[in-house]
């Protein structure tokens, strides 16, 4: 016997208007979890952190972890910002759908951030960076929301303690700890899709060769994989990786290749097809790939390209004699490579009124054909429209005009609890 | 009852809390996925299609953006970017805006919650604690001891 389901309507239909009372004035209380949970994670972290203090089922919802990936989805990169000899450090937003940058400021000995050149009043937050990202510490890598660094304190006997941390600058939440092994260095920081687990990557040269190593988060296990290499990321200390189709990916580091002959004479052959470092999160191996263009290669080596993260890919700017080529890998498994813009980043200084010096220019990122970049020597943060060839300059705090450092980075939630499970 | 316009168009009548109808195209109707299901389930072939939350005044909110998204399938995006702009100015306040919210959650409209919710979460972006408590109207259930502890929970990573 089947059930008519149009002799249930009617049944239906009053019990749900019961439900719903009619001259009811809605507000947030009313809502169903999934309404509040749909509208917080869309919200930045550093406010949603603030939310917290609204209601305790507020506070709950957004503690989840459901919640926290949720939002990490959704949440706009920004550029986080280091000041190296000034003391503060701070963040930029990057708006979307604005177009326009922000900058915010130290206040106070909590590193309160404030906008200071902020175009439109209502996108005014706050950002609360912890006492950590202070000069002497540098910051190595960023994944989900979480920094991994290093840094250098002076323990009550006043002697120099090196050692690590990860922190979230929006919980506050901090871990530190010592060298985990005796050798080598770390080049990244990544989080495994299938175990769910945080991993760093390091490396060290054993004999002739690069020997990498994955740690795991929180057990510090280390594992050593099978294939030793010939060449490491390039200035561990001031390249941090770019993420980018779940690799992570340096420049090489030529000066510091191998000394093992027959590796060697493989990569000084051709070093231009040897020249970014990628490493697979799934598969968890290294390879090098050639950067693009490196057909027409002529001569050793190719100097002035930098990585970047133009709008979720992986880029590159080259730039040779003020003229800067504007790369992006537009189909990641077959490594091709697009050449999407060239301009002349001189004549546009000058045209600006600025001179421009080679070789110490950062590019930083590329977001809506706009690419940011920032020139040490004239101290600057400019963006550079890619589609109307036009530069414009962004003012940087008063109080430290001294060396910026700019960092791909996501405002998170991600809890570092997990990671204090001894 | 189902009727057939001119160009063959299926048309059929939905009825709000308050007893309003409005006779739509299945096509823009079926843009929720709930009514969807309900026409698939046949539940539409006589009489209309009651939904006893939602009220007139939202019930046509709602329609006329789905019509707006069913016929604009060749229409430029940015044009339609701009449309949903208005369509939630119009909407007036957090208040309007969340009765939408709700019908648009119920009725199960996957675009129109996507704007919503993004509207409302602009609103709120940058208003201190207290500011979200009042335009929500929620209620501060911490007691001082409480939010003292939240307050330093937010300090914890400089004891």
């Amino acid at each position: 016997m089947t059930v008519d389901k149009r002799s249930l309507i009617p049944y239906l239909w009053k019990k749900l208007a019961g439900v719903f009372d009619k001259n009811k004035k809605t507000d947030f209380d009313s809502l169903p979890d999934e309404i509040i949970i749909d509208i917080l994670s869309r919200l930045p972290a550093d406010f949603i952190f603030e939310c917290r203090r609204v209601c305790k089922r507020w506070q709950a919802l957004t503690r989840t972890t459901f919640f926290v990936e949720l939002q990490l989805v959704r949440a706009t990169p920004t550029i986080l910002t280091q000041c190296f000899t000034g003391g503060d450090s701070f963040c930029i937003n990057f708006n979307n759908s604005k177009q326009t940058f922000c900058i915010a400021e130290k206040k106070g000995h909590l590193l309160r951030m404030r906008l200071l050149d902020c175009v439109l009043p209502e996108e005014k937050s706050t950002l609360y960076l912890p006492r950590i990202l202070q000069p002497e510490c540098w910051i190595r890598s960023s994944c989900n929301g979480l920094i991994l660094g290093n840094k250098t304190t002076l323990d009550s006997k006043k002697k120099f303690k090196f050692e690590y941390f990860i922190c979230n600058p929006i919980t506050l939440e901090e871990i530190t700890f010592p060298k985990p092994w005796d050798k080598g260095d770390i080049c990244g920081f990544y989080f495994h899709p299938m175990t769910k687990e945080y991993r760093i990557l390091s490396t060290y040269l054993r004999g002739d060769c690069y020997q990498y190593v994955i740690i795991n988060l929180p057990t510090f296990s280390r594992r050593e994989l099978n294939d030793r290499f010939y060449c490491r990321p390039r200035s561990i200390y001031y390249d941090t990786p770019i993420i980018a189709s779940g690799n992570l990916h340096w420049m090489v580091e030529h000066s510091y290749s191998s000394q093992n002959l027959q590796l060697k004479t493989k990569f000084d052959n051709n070093p231009c097809a040897n020249s970014i470092l990628r490493f697979n999160i799934h598969t968890e191996s290294v390879e090098t790939m050639p950067h693009p263009g490196y057909h027409h290669c002529r001569g050793p080596i190719c100097g002035g390209m930098q990585l970047l993260e133009g709008g979720g890919k992986l880029s590159m700017c080259h730039m040779r004699k003020g003229f800067v080529d504007v790369w992006i890998l537009v189909d990641y498994s077959i490594w091709q490579w697009i050449r999407t813009y060239r301009f002349n980043l001189r004549s546009a200084m000058e045209f600006s009124g600025y001179t421009l010096k080679d070789k110490i220019t950062d590019f930083i990122w590329i977001q809506n054909d706009q690419l940011l970049l920032y020139d040490t020597s004239i101290g600057g943060l400019f963006v550079y429209n890619l589609n109307r060839s036009t530069l414009r300059k962004i003012t940087l705090p008063k109080t430290c005009r001294h060396y910026y450092k700019f960092y791909a980075h996501t405002k998170s939630l991600v809890s570092l609890r997990k990671f204090r499970a001894d | 009852m189902s009727i057939t316009t001119e160009n063959n168009e299926k048309m059929i009548t939905l009825m709000s809390s308050d007893g309003e109808e409005f006779v739509v195209e299945e096509a823009v109707a079926a843009q929720s996925q709930t009514i969807k299901h309900l026409i698939e389930d046949g539940c539409s072939t006589e009489g209309s299609i009651p939904l006893p939350n939602v009220t007139g005044r939202v019930l046509s909110e709602v329609i006329q953006y789905c019509k707006k998204h069913s016929s604009s399938d060749d229409k430029e995006e940015k044009e339609l970017e701009a449309w949903d702009a208005e369509f939630v100015k119009a909407a007036d306040d957090h208040v309007a805006l969340t009765d939408l919210m709700m019908a648009a959650n119920f009725l199960d409209i996957k675009g129109l919650l996507d704007l919503v919710a993004q509207t409302l979460a602009n609103m709120i972006t940058g208003k201190s604690p207290e500011e979200v408590r009042r335009m929500w109207n929620i209620k501060n259930d911490f007691t001082p001891e409480e939010a003292e502890k939240v307050r330093k929970e937010n300090q914890w990573a400089f004891e």
